[in-house]
């Protein structure tokens, strides 16, 4: 069997040999047209794929980079900011205090009545209106006397609370007295 | 033949390497994300706290400031003329006051026209009260 095989390979030898001084230009072109067969192959399953995996995967890490960017900007951003918040922390009651969270009007009104006895006055009427983008907006009839008047409005400027005096009005007629707009605010949450 | 080999051959080796960048580009993308996922409830802090200083600074430029107008204007009031009403805006106050004399009112005007803030004096009304013996006059002042 390996004897048959060896002639079998042996002659098919001599045949091509034999073919190939017959025909040498037959031949050339033969193994040119197989040449240009290969390297069309190679090129189609061999190296376009990988080409194309290359190029996919230099994208995904350009991608990748920009993300990578990204998330350190976000942590440098957060290291700095951190570093602010501590050195805000110790006034941030203050700041809370003046733009609560919540409308604690009951606070507000008592700090209100205090200043406003301070001056002299009385607190007749307080009406609140809750209007948009977290303002509050009150209505307050005060009798009084009227020289008090700059004191007073000057206090519920300085008040902790920021007050926005809206109109500020004082009447000296049959009896004396004070009537105010204001706006004061609660944080919205963002 | 062999520039194809070769072509290949250094391909397979560029994306090796690519592999290796993309995997530790990966882990350390995925480690910045933990680590600020685990910072989340910091990051909603200082937002708020952000959002409050800002909100706050924009409140206080805002505030209107009526205390100094309303001032000026009742500083001017002669001792002789009665207040008898005020009201105070954010860039105007208005006053009505009586007066047995028409130029207790002229003095007030010139006294408020002084002010470098007051944008104009409108003089709204005088009106002469015969039973009262009085001057009743309205003025508006507009600040800059």
């Amino acid at each position: 069997m390996k004897l048959l095989f060896a002639n079998l390979i042996d002659n098919f030898d001599m045949w091509y040999k034999r073919k190939f001084e017959l025909y040498p230009d037959k031949h050339i072109k033969f193994l040119t047209f197989l040449t240009a067969v290969i390297l069309v192959v190679f090129g189609i399953f061999g190296l376009r794929p990988t080409i194309v995996s290359l190029n996919q995967k230099n994208k995904y890490k350009t991608d990748l980079i920009k993300v990578r960017s990204g998330l350190e900007n976000n942590t440098n951003w957060l290291n700095k900011e951190s570093q602010n918040y501590e050195s805000v922390k110790p006034y941030l009651q203050n700041v809370q205090n003046a733009i609560p969270n919540k409308p604690d009007l009951q606070n507000y009104l008592s700090e209100f009545v205090k200043i406003s006895s301070k001056n002299g006055y009385i607190v007749k009427n307080f009406k609140q209106n809750q209007g948009l983008g977290g303002e509050i907006t009150l209505n307050i009839d005060m009798t009084g006397h009227k020289s008090e008047f700059y004191s007073l409005v000057k206090d519920i400027q300085a008040l902790n609370r920021i007050t926005h005096i809206q109109s500020a009005e004082l009447y000296n007629d049959s009896e004396s007295g004070v009537k105010l707009l204001l706006k004061i605010f609660v944080l919205e949450k963002k | 033949m062999i520039v194809l080999e070769l072509l290949l051959v250094l391909s397979l080796v560029i994306e090796n390497t690519l592999d290796k960048k993309v995997t530790a580009t990966q882990n350390q993308v995925d480690a910045l994300e933990k680590n600020l996922q685990n910072k989340a409830p910091e990051i909603t802090k200082i937002k708020n706290t952000i959002n409050l200083i800002n909100t706050y600074k924009k409140l206080r430029t805002e505030q209107p400031i009526l205390s100094e107008n309303i001032n000026l204007i009742l500083s001017s009031i002669p001792d002789s003329t009665i207040l008898r009403h005020v009201r105070a805006q954010a860039d105007s106050v208005f006053v009505s006051v009586d007066s047995y004399n028409p130029l207790d009112v002229a003095v007030m005007i010139s006294i408020i026209l002084k002010d470098k803030n007051v944008k104009q004096i409108i003089l709204n009304k005088v009106d002469f009260d015969v039973a009262k013996n009085m001057y009743n006059s309205e003025i508006n002042a507009e600040f800059k």
